[in-house]
């Protein structure tokens, strides 16, 4: 089903991703791990982490941008993807 | 054919001649390069004489539905050193208790429950012991795929970055399916035919559902 879903997902946004992680935010199981899957990283996304983390629930960010992202993170555990992605693309 | 992202829409045509009562049919071999999700119809039938004096036309409506699943990588190594095979989710204060597996006692305090005592260690040390149990953490992931991206709506999307993100979604996915870890996935990315935001509940994924 999991597969399913993604394969169907469209490059159109019905709504803020806050919006979409607060719909859920009450009903995680405590200790849930959050893995955020981000192309960019803003400020209200960082706040949005920020809202997580406060919840209880430790965050890691997989960073699918290209190369590394440019924003001072603190203490955030953030992965960049280009090594297993750029390949894929026929890129360095 | 209909795909999905960019919603396009794209015209196969044959052209062919037969003779009365003659059939035709024509297969195809489809290579499933872009992901997706893809609706193949409607047929539209023309025909007429060669002079074009005459002709007639009608349409078959259904569609032939077909689904193109994202790539899936081996993401393991990058994402969780050995120590850490769930990342960060092993905090140092313990959720629940496993009450079969008693792994030591301390000295009693106000609030522990009188179940768990261990009468025979607090006669051997003269005052009140209460067990110890290991602790259990719940081995639950929730997987954010951020679709947006641009900083803003009406700046469109990139669709290259956006397939970035399914990848590694799927990629995640599948490498906690495989581990058999409880997990979930949201995003704000809209999912094709429905007008929703994507949303599989906790558990609510099959088993062995990734190739």
């Amino acid at each position: 089903m999991t597969i399913e879903a993604l394969a169907m997902a469209a490059p159109y946004v019905v709504a803020p991703l806050s919006e979409v992680m607060n719909a859920g935010r009450d009903s995680l199981p405590p200790g849930t791990t959050v893995v955020l899957i981000t192309p960019a990283i803003s400020d209200s996304l960082l706040a949005d982490i920020a809202g997580i983390r406060d919840h209880g629930c430790p965050v890691l960010v997989l960073y699918a941008g290209d190369g590394v992202p440019d924003e001072e993170l603190g203490d955030l555990t953030v992965i960049p993807m280009a090594t297993v992605l750029d390949p894929l693309e026929g890129h360095e | 054919m209909r795909g999905n992202g960019l919603e396009s829409n794209r015209q196969h045509t044959i052209t062919t001649s037969l003779l009365p009562y003659q059939k035709a049919t024509w297969k195809y071999s489809l290579q499933c390069l872009e992901r997706g999700y893809h609706r193949i119809g409607p047929v539209r039938l023309r025909t007429g004489d060669i002079f074009g004096f005459s002709s007639a036309e009608t349409r078959y409506l259904q569609f032939d539905d077909l689904l193109v699943f994202p790539t899936v990588l081996d993401v393991s190594r990058l994402l969780f050193p050995p120590e850490h095979p769930l990342g960060e989710i092993r905090g140092s204060n313990p959720i629940y208790f496993d009450t079969n597996r008693v792994v030591g006692q301390r000295d009693y305090q106000s609030q522990d429950p009188m179940k768990h005592i261990d009468w025979k260690a607090t006669a051997r040390a003269g005052t009140l012991q209460t067990k110890v149990f290991e602790p259990v953490v719940s081995l639950n992931m929730l997987i954010v795929m951020n679709g947006s991206t641009r900083d803003h709506s009406w700046q469109g999307s990139n669709r290259r970055l956006f397939e970035r993100c399914v990848t590694v979604a799927a990629s995640v996915a599948g490498l906690a399916d495989q581990s058999g870890y409880t997990y979930s996935v949201i995003s704000n990315a809209v999912a094709s035919f429905t007008g929703k935001w994507i949303n599989v509940p906790m558990g609510g994924h099959r088993p062995a559902s990734f190739p």
